[in-house]
C-alpha cells in the first residue's frame, strides 16, 4: 500500500470506509487499527466499484439523450448503445450475459456445436 | 463456509501456535496497527539513510573525497581519511544515536502483534493477551520469537497472494479510470 517515496494516507482510507456507514463495531474508529488490510482493500474496491455503478446510474438520462441526438443524427445505421454514453464500462454485457458466456456461445458458433435454429436466435447478439 | 465469510471475519478462528500456552489468530494479511508500525519503521530508517547520506555529503566537500568514502566511513571503514570523522564526531554521534535497532523495532512489531492476536492458554481458557506489553514481549523464547516473525512473514505473503488473487477475478476494473 505504499512506496519508499508515499506513505498511506491512512485517514482518508478510514473516511472512505466510514463514509460505507458500516455497523460491524470493528468500524469503529478506536477498533479501526484491528481491521485486517485484505479486508480494508476489499472494501475499498467495494466503494470503488460502487461509485462507478452509482455515476452510471445517474449519467442515464444524459446517455438516453445522447442516443436520442445519435438516432435522429444517424437514423437506423446507428449501431451504437446506451453503454456508450456512460462515464465508466459497464461490468454488466447489455445482453444481460456473463462475458464467460460470450466467450461460450461464441466458440460453440465457432465450431458449428450449436442447432441453426438457435444460432438465428443470438446469432445478431453476439455478432 | 464461502470465501466471504472468511474475508468477513465470520468464519471459525484460525491460530498459529507460538508455544504449548501461546497463540496467534490468523487472518491472512497484517491488520492495520501492524501497517502503521511497520510504515513507521520504514520512514525512520529511509530518514536514518537520508541523514547519513547529508552527512557523508558534508564530508566530502569539506575534505575533497569521493562521496562514496565519506559514506563508506560512516558505515565503519578504516582507512586513511578516518582521521576526519574525528573533526565531525558530533555529527556522526547525533547520526548514530537515531540509527533504528533491527532488534528493537522487531520487538515493537511484535508486541502490536501479540497485542491484537494473541493468547495465552490459562487453565483450560485461551485468554486474549489485549494488555500485551513490550516487557512482556522481552520475555518470549528466542524460538517463539522466531515462530512469531515466520507467522508476520507468512500472514504478509498471505496478503500479497490474496491480494493476486482479486486482481485476477477483477481484473483492471478497480483501477480503470472514466472512459474518454
Amino acid at each position: 500500500m505504499s512506496t519508499a517515496s508515499q506513505t498511506t494516507d491512512w485517514t482518508d482510507i478510514y473516511c472512505r470506509i466510514a463514509v460505507l456507514g458500516l455497523s460491524d463495531p470493528l468500524f469503529h474508529s478506536s477498533n479501526f487499527r484491528r481491521v485486517p488490510i485484505r479486508l480494508i482493500v476489499a472494501l475499498l474496491n467495494y466503494q470503488a466499484k460502487d461509485r462507478k455503478q452509482t455515476i452510471n446510474a445517474q449519467s442515464i438520462s444524459t446517455a438516453k439523450l445522447g442516443m436520442v441526438v445519435i438516432g435522429a443524427l444517424a437514423g437506423k445505421k446507428a449501431k451504437t448503445s446506451v453503454t456508450d454514453f456512460l462515464p465508466f464500462e459497464s461490468e454488466v454485457d447489455p445482453t444481460g450475459m456473463q462475458p464467460s458466456t460470450i466467450e461460450a456461445l461464441k466458440w460453440a458458433l465457432k465450431n458449428e456445436k450449436l442447432p441453426p435454429v438457435i444460432v438465428g436466435l443470438i446469432g445478431v447478439e453476439l455478432a | 463456509m464461502s470465501k466471504y465469510s472468511e474475508i468477513f471475519l465470520v468464519g471459525g478462528a484460525e491460530y498459529e501456535e507460538l508455544g504449548s500456552h501461546l497463540r496467534v489468530r490468523k487472518y491472512g494479511s497484517w491488520l492495520a496497527e501492524e501497517s502503521w508500525v511497520k510504515e513507521d519503521q520504514s520512514r525512520d530508517r529511509a530518514q536514518f539513510t537520508l541523514k547519513a547520506i547529508q552527512l557523508a555529503r558534508r564530508i566530502a566537500k569539506e575534505k575533497d573525497i569521493p562521496e562514496e568514502e565519506a559514506f563508506q566511513l560512516l558505515q565503519g571503514g578504516r582507512g586513511e581519511n578516518s582521521i576526519y570523522l574525528n573533526e565531525f564526531s558530533e555529527e556522526t554521534a547525533d547520526l548514530m544515536a537515531c540509527m533504528p535497532s533491527y532488534r528493537e523495532q522487531f520487538e515493537q512489531l511484535a508486541t502490536v502483534f501479540l497485542r491484537n492476536r494473541g493468547e495465552v492458554l490459562s487453565g483450560k481458557k485461551w485468554l486474549a493477551t489485549e494488555d500485551w506489553e513490550k516487557g512482556d514481549t522481552a520475555k518470549l523464547t528466542m524460538e517463539m520469537m522466531q515462530n512469531l516473525e515466520l507467522f508476520m512473514a507468512k500472514e504478509d505473503n498471505s496478503q500479497i497472494d490474496n491480494k493476486a488473487n482479486e486482481d485476477e477475478d477483477s481484473g483492471e476494473e478497480a483501477e480503470a479510470g472514466p472512459k474518454d
